[in-house]
């Protein structure tokens, strides 16, 4: 049996005008797209101020660590990963790496139902003939969601309720994450160390990486 | 009908009966449902082959005036193979046949040859996918191309017929677009609900679709109107772009020359509703229950416009479905006569609650 004091945080309380941080700049969120070939408008799109690198292929997972926003072509990539599935199996590999990570389907097979599994890993999907308005439009929205601060931990969330956490661990980890944001505890503090005893390996080094990864927007 | 070998519709309100030689799988008797009716009352009296919203294949035969709906059936390009698949439990007889096997058991127990075997279904389904990847790769750069045009003849040009002419080639690549994202929700409905809901202003995405699909109203002289004005935003996904497109293009399609259409915008403090009107062919009152059904035209629409497959007006109430509009359907039955032509209001309403 668990007794604590007092009320614990919940992610709730960041949706208040005060915890509204300032929007970035376009240039300040690194993204990275992964495709075989050509992207469509991509001088354009560096134009318009995104930072936006190309490349073709990745050898392995950890390449995509410094960006925030991934886009992945399901076909054509993911050559040494010698998967039928290619590039789909790229954006479930980077799901189970970097669960907080904004990932972005972009492909021309929406059609074909059996990629949808895959589909449903990522935050959203283009279709590789939208026009360069759209593709303003839709990585200004992935931008949103990458420095959303309620939208990242129902990511991370969601990936630690699959590693079986505790929900007692949960609520405490949740509640760290809100006051980090308050800037009431510090950096270094989470996860506590009383919560990181009781996680698997794995997702000590998923919280690490995803601490990183919001570094820009808590300093 | 009770003799077949294969799993038969006897009625659409009823999941398949079992064959006399394979019994209808345990998933099809199990999971019928609305879209199972829809799909079995849109083949009704059109021989040929099709595919079950679950990736079984139906087989429609003409047997000298009556019609067979065979279905469940597990055939050889036919059937989507991994659909079936993981529908079928082990422990059922369910052989994926090939197609000229399939044909020779009915030619042998109906003592027939299928007439309507559908030749071009034999096309493998991968290849039409390479197609469809292909062509949606193509738009892409023909958009890039058309754009560079634009762009060019905006700066250095400035000749307002070489400029009114690029841009119809951009509202064709648009068109085009809008049409393979119908292709795509037609093919995997479930896609959709992939990509989170993003907020969108509905005036403009009607306004989108009425300017790309100005080439085609152009050519049978049709003026589209949009009355009032509206700054209403919704959080849709992204397949709400086809529901302007769907009811826009089908009243063009149904509109005579020379006519106009109407879409009328009007917001009050709980909604917006959205009219469009046009004139076209009658629709008579015992097909107005079926107009929302997958593949139903009614009769007068089948003569006045070869164009057409029936999915429109069904796919525009999937698509208000899941955004929770209600849409409205209202062929007047009161016509007239214009010029030899047999005429009446058609009105299609949206009402979105803001």
């Amino acid at each position: 049996m668990y007794i604590t004091l007092g009320k614990p945080k919940s992610i709730q309380d960041l949706n208040t005008a005060s915890y509204q941080l300032s929007k970035p700049r376009r240039s300040e969120i690194s993204m990275i797209v992964i495709d075989d070939e050509e992207v469509p408008y991509l001088e354009d799109i560096r134009y318009h101020g995104f930072n936006l690198s190309h490349f073709k292929d990745i050898d392995q997972i950890d390449s995509v660590n410094g960006f925030e926003i991934v886009l992945c072509d399901i076909r054509g990539i993911g050559k040494k990963f010698t998967s039928k599935f290619e590039g789909a199996h790229i954006i479930s590999e980077i799901k189970r790496v970097y669960p907080f990570k904004i990932i972005i389907a972009f492909s021309a097979y929406t059609f074909d139902p059996s990629y949808n599994k895959y589909f449903k890993l990522a935050d959203d999907i283009i279709k590789k003939d939208i026009e360069i308005d759209e593709w303003v439009e839709r990585l200004d929205g992935a931008i949103e969601m990458a420095i959303n601060p309620i939208y990242k931990w129902e990511k991370i969330r969601t990936y630690l309720e699959s590693q079986k956490i505790s929900p007692f661990d949960l609520i405490g980890l949740e509640d760290e994450y809100v006051r980090l944001f308050q800037k009431k505890i510090k950096l270094g503090s989470f996860p506590s160390r009383k919560i990181k005893g009781n996680l698997s390996e794995d997702s000590k080094r998923v919280l690490q990486s995803f601490i990183s990864s919001l570094l820009f927007q808590l300093i | 009908m009770n003799s077949s070998p294969f799993a038969y519709i006897s009625t659409v309100e009823n999941p398949p009966q079992d064959g006399n030689v394979f019994k209808c799988p345990v998933f099809c008797k199990k999971n019928y449902n609305h879209k199972c009716r829809d799909y079995y009352l849109s083949l009704i009296n059109n021989p040929g082959f099709y595919v079950c919203p679950y990736g079984f294949a139906t087989n429609v035969i003409d047997l000298e005036g009556t019609t067979l709906t065979l279905t469940a059936l597990n055939i050889e390009k036919i059937s989507l193979r991994k659909d079936v698949r993981k529908r079928i439990n082990k422990n059922e007889l369910y052989p994926r046949l090939k197609l000229v096997d399939y044909e020779y058991i009915i030619s042998k127990f109906y003592d027939t040859n299928l007439p309507n075997s559908g030749i071009g279904i034999q096309i493998s389904r991968d290849y039409i996918n390479d197609i469809f990847h292909e062509i949606r790769k193509l738009n892409m750069e023909l958009k890039r191309q058309s754009d560079y045009i634009l762009r060019a003849v905006n700066m250095h040009s400035k000749d307002p017929v070489l400029i009114e002419r690029a841009h119809n080639i951009l509202s064709i690549t648009q068109l085009m677009s809008i049409r393979l994202n119908t292709f795509d929700f037609n093919m995997n409905p479930e896609l959709p609900f992939s990509s989170s809901k993003k907020k969108l202003i509905v005036y403009g995405k009607f306004e989108k679709v009425i300017h790309c699909l100005s080439l085609k109203s152009k050519q049978k002289n049709i003026s589209i109107n949009m009355n009032g004005k509206s700054h209403t935003t919704i959080q849709a996904l992204e397949v709400f772009e086809l529901l302007p497109f769907l009811i826009i293009e089908n009243a063009i399609k149904y509109s005579v020359d020379n006519s106009e259409i109407n879409v009328n915008f009007e917001e009050s403090r709980d909604n917006l509703k959205i009219e469009v009107i046009n004139f076209g062919p009658p629709v008579k009152s015992k097909e107005v229950p079926y107009l929302l059904n997958r593949g139903f035209r009614g009769e007068n629409a089948k003569k006045f416009s070869a164009e057409g497959t029936g999915l429109g007006l069904h796919l525009v109430n999937a698509i208000a479905a899941v955004h929770d509009i209600e849409l409205g359907i209202f062929p007047n039955s009161a016509s007239f006569n214009e010029k030899g032509q047999e005429l009446s209001e058609f009105i299609a309403t949206l009402t979105i609650k803001i």
